[in-house]
């Protein structure tokens, strides 16, 4: 049963979704590569305003003129915060941009055909809020409780990096007789910084890789009958046992989505189809499933502690399970409305 | 050879081995089995891009590069580049990336099993009552009759999506009830606890948002008047027949009577399965 049935199904599975979501990785990983060699360090400084919390409310709405799903944000931000994009930003727009994105918003509103634009819109406030909150709270925290031991390493080394260019610039200003000497050769030859570009892209492409293929090992795992003769209750019989709970759909189906790890651009035609779900749950669903997923749990990795990562992913459950609770309402009063395409009622 | 350049041609191989996949699935045809259409085109560039990275750095994997600045220097102002230049782990990236996708293009048989059809719902009838309600107008039989065409037999040609859902809204199922239809789709074993009289199959397609692994399993079961058709499990097949409704535990489900069934090519693979 294990290879003529198990395994087979597990490996269809585990290569669908490794053809689905390899490409926006590689997609980010080259951007990521190019971020490398040719982005100064002191660029995101000129580009973010000095007030932090100003800048981490910019962060997530940046998906709206960068649009990157959840898969392909990751090696970007990677990049990002060792070019010295503070991690308080980066982690908002990580969060944010697979969800506050004009790609995400169409397919909610294309999928939700009796009120899109209540599902599409309250999807992308509530995505965005949410992720601003959590990089508002990352704002007080200490980098190294946040960042990989390696990564908060490098991001105090930018920071050396900007203090002493703020000596520096600073003393300028007092001692125009300063004579600072750059005596090395910034016109590189464009060929190596080429291939230093597309060296870096395939560095993170692996190193992302190897955690992307962690995550789907687990969810193909999940989503395979499992090799045994009595029967097993499918995970979909489990979930819609929950429907008609007030705590337990919305528990459910940011279960599902944590499960099912899919991608933010087309997870909203499954979130159409789970109709025996209250919008409130299926907000929670597309809310919570592009922040925090089995695949991503793995991607996340490459940059955060562990230690952190649990407390996001629990921090989101319970936030975003709040607030679909509390919306609910607002959903059921808008169903019941006489509406002439209701044709159920 | 030296570790640097050893991990740099592990890499690229991993590279080149993700890229692969996905035009080989797309050349073959088979990408139809893996993927929502939309994601077709998304997937054969990736793996284009995959597979010149690859070969890009592994043309390249031998050369030293360097950024143009002495990294040793020892005031440590901004001068814009700071790349990191740690290596991976060779054994992981062919452990991780290279193996797992060689084994699993080894052992896949690029469909479902029967079991895993079943633990998909085959069996199961769902309701999505919202699926009609996207209508403007009034779903009548006049308008479904307006809007389906007929083959010359007089069959209407309805997707087995559209009747699946029929079930569980009992106005929609009222329009479909007694309709005369044909519709495509795959032939399976009927499930034993559904078929008492022993005298049905069951007709199923599989239904995908972005992968396979989101796919859900709709099936409609064929009631046959004289002996079960002699098609093997997962045949391509047109049914024939006439649609009615039951109840079964408290919900509708929808099935043919009185059914004819011929095995035919399956739909233009560019439909999916």
């Amino acid at each position: 049963m294990f290879f003529d049935t198990w395994l087979p199904d597990f490996s269809y599975l585990f290569l669908s979704i490794l053809v689905e979501g390899a490409p926006f990785i590689l997609l980010g990983t080259i951007i990521s590569g190019f971020i490398d060699v040719y982005l100064p360090s002191n660029t995101m400084d000129r580009l973010l305003p000095r007030s932090r919390p100003v800048a981490v409310v910019m962060s997530g709405m940046l998906g709206i003129i960068f649009p990157v799903c959840e898969c392909a944000v990751v090696p970007v931000i990677r990049r990002l915060v060792k070019k010295g994009l503070p991690p308080a930003c980066a982690i908002t727009y990580m969060l944010a941009a697979p969800i506050v994105n004009p790609v995400t918003f169409l397919s909610t509103y294309s999928a939700f055909k009796k009120i899109p634009l209540e599902m599409a819109g309250s999807r992308l406030i509530f995505g965005f809020a949410i992720a601003v909150m959590v990089g508002m709270v990352i704002l007080r925290l200490d980098v190294r409780r946040i960042l990989r031991p390696r990564l908060a390493d490098e991001v105090d080394a930018v920071e050396a990096r900007r203090a002493a260019a703020r000596l520096e610039e600073s003393a300028s200003h007092h001692d125009h007789d300063h004579d600072h000497d750059h005596d090395h050769d910034h016109d590189h030859d464009q060929g190596n910084r080429l291939i230093m570009a597309l060296r870096a892209a395939m560095r993170d492409f692996v190193d992302v890789g190897i955690y992307f293929v962690i995550g789907i090992t687990i969810v193909a795992i999940v989503n395979t009958p499992p090799p045994v003769d009595q029967e097993t209750i499918p995970l979909r019989d489990y979930i819609d046992g929950t429907a008609d709970s007030t705590l337990g759909a919305p528990a459910a189906l940011m279960g599902l989505a944590f499960l099912l790890s899919l991608c933010s651009t087309s997870d909203a035609f499954i979130a159409a189809t789970l109709d025996a779900f209250g919008h409130g749950a299926r907000l929670a669903f597309l809310v919570f499933g592009p922040m925090m997923d089995v695949k991503l749990l793995f991607l996340y990795s490459t940059i955060l502690t562990r230690r952190f990562i649990f407390f996001l992913a629990l921090a989101l459950f319970v936030t975003i399970g709040a607030v679909s609770i509390s919306v609910e309402p607002f959903f059921d009063k808008k169903n019941t409305l006489p509406l002439p395409q209701l044709m159920e009622q | 050879m030296k570790k640097a350049t050893l991990n740099q041609i592990i890499s690229s191989l991993a590279t080149i081995a993700w890229g692969v996949v996905p035009v080989y699935f797309y050349a073959s045809g088979t990408i139809f089995k893996y993927l929502a259409p939309s994601f077709h085109l998304i997937a054969l560039i990736g793996g284009l891009a995959m597979v010149v990275l690859g070969l890009f750095n592994l043309i390249h994997a031998n050369r030293t590069v360097s950024c143009g600045h002495d990294h040793s220097h020892e005031h440590d102002h901004d001068h814009g580049h700071d790349h990191d230049h740690h290596e991976q782990n060779p054994v992981a990236a062919l452990c991780l990336m290279i193996l797992p996708v060689i084994l699993c293009t080894g052992f896949t048989k690029h469909e479902y099993s029967k079991e895993a059809l079943r633990w998909k719902g085959l069996y199961k009838q769902r309701t999505l009552r919202s699926l009609y309600s996207n209508y403007n107008a009034e779903f009548t039989r006049e308008y479904l009759e307006k809007r389906t065409p007929k083959t010359a037999e007089g069959n209407f040609l309805v997707q087995l999506t559209e009747l699946y859902w029929s079930a569980g809204d009992e106005k929609i199922m009222k329009v479909y009830e007694d309709l005369p239809v044909q519709l495509e789709g795959r032939l399976i074993e009927e499930d034993p606890d559904l078929n008492h009289d022993g005298d049905r199959r069951r007709l199923y397609r599989v239904v995908m948002t972005c992968c396979a692994a989101d796919a859900q399993v709709l099936g409609v079961p064929l009631q046959f008047e004289g002996s079960l058709p002699d098609l093997p499990d997962k045949t391509w097949i047109t049914a024939r027949g006439t649609v009615t409704f039951e109840l079964i535990n408290g919900q509708h489900f929808a099935y043919l009577q009185g059914c004819q069934v011929e095995a035919t090519k399956p739909p233009d693979p560019r439909r999916g399965n």
